[in-house]
């Protein structure tokens, strides 16, 4: 009994220090990709809010390490026949943590409905900083995704961890 | 009281706010990389509107009706914030008796958007006229 192969391509790759610049410069390299396939504006789209999200989140709010070469920002973008997969990576400081996972997990426990609760109950409750701040990012993210936001957490040494998110896009649904 | 405008960018939406025609607009894409910075000056301005509407009313005048238009392409959500403060300011508008209709425009492919302003308009209590629109 053979296993179904899945076989990705990497359409986009970033590793190193992300400006603001570099965002801009990644989301009209992957508009230009995904139209070259035939991808419909709904798709592009739902793509562009995840990268912004998702790269806006390194940019503002990663725990750079000093003189580090290993752990610097990661970003790819990969598809398949169904999926379109970001992988998202930044070091972060390990008592941030917790609270992080919280949010991601509470994401991850909620359907649609409860993500557009949550999206306004965040909004309404002032707790947004003018950086975003207070998760909305990852509401929003998990919104446009409609799948599960997986991710994981490798401890780099006793301040740091690597932080690593993947969304999925569905792109071929039937 | 003078008009406010901005041009827009890849990163941040253009402003209309016209005084005389009473027509205010803002359009494109709006994830400014300083979103506090970027959207002050707008509160300001509808803040500064307000006090003159109040300052100058004339009780024997009807009053025409201004007219604001959401022409957004994206949001981000650190923009969401200050778009729903925006409303919630546009509703006080039509507190003080200045009539307020407020326009959500979406592409036609885009029921995010149209989902997005729907939310937006629920949060702050205030109706929403939508406007589907076919970009080129």
């Amino acid at each position: 009994m053979g296993e179904v192969e899945i076989v990705s391509e990497e359409l986009l790759r970033h590793f190193g220090p992300l400006s603001y610049e570099e965002i801009g410069f990644l989301l009209n390299k992957m508009a230009t990709l995904l139209d070259k396939r035939g991808m419909n504006i709904t798709i592009r789209k739902k793509v562009y809010a995840a990268m912004v999200e998702s790269l806006e989140n390194i940019y503002k709010h990663q725990d750079t390490i000093a003189d580090d070469k290993e752990y610097m920002p990661k970003f790819s973008l990969l598809i398949d026949s169904q999926n379109i997969s970001l992988f998202v990576s930044n070091s972060i400081l390990n008592h941030k943590v917790s609270l992080l996972k919280g949010k991601l997990d509470k994401v991850n426990s909620l359907d649609k409905d409860g993500l557009k609760d949550l999206y306004k109950n965040t909004i309404l409750s002032g707790n947004v900083s003018p950086k975003g701040g207070a998760g909305l990012g990852i509401i929003n993210i998990a919104k446009v995704s409609e799948n599960k936001v997986n991710y994981t957490f490798s401890a780099i040494n006793d301040r740091y961890s690597y932080f690593t998110l993947n969304v999925l896009i569905s792109h071929n649904i039937k | 009281m003078k008009s406010y405008s901005v041009n827009g960018t890849l990163v941040s939406p253009a402003v209309d706010f016209n005084i005389e025609t009473r027509v205010l607009e803002i359009s494109g894409y709006s994830r400014p990389e300083n979103v506090r910075d970027f959207y002050f000056p707008l509160i300001q301005w509808l803040d500064d509107l307000n006090v003159f509407l109040v300052n100058n009313r004339s009780l024997n005048v009807s009053i025409e009706p201004f007219t604001f238009k959401f022409k957004f392409i994206y949001f981000n959500s650190s923009s969401a914030k200050f778009i729903y403060d925006i409303i919630i300011m546009l509703n006080n508008f039509q507190k003080d008796g200045f009539p307020m209709k407020i326009y959500w425009y979406y592409d036609a492919d885009d029921d995010e958007l149209r989902e997005a302003g729907e939310e937006l308009s629920d949060m702050a209590n205030v109706p929403f006229f939508y406007v589907e629109s076919k970009r080129e």
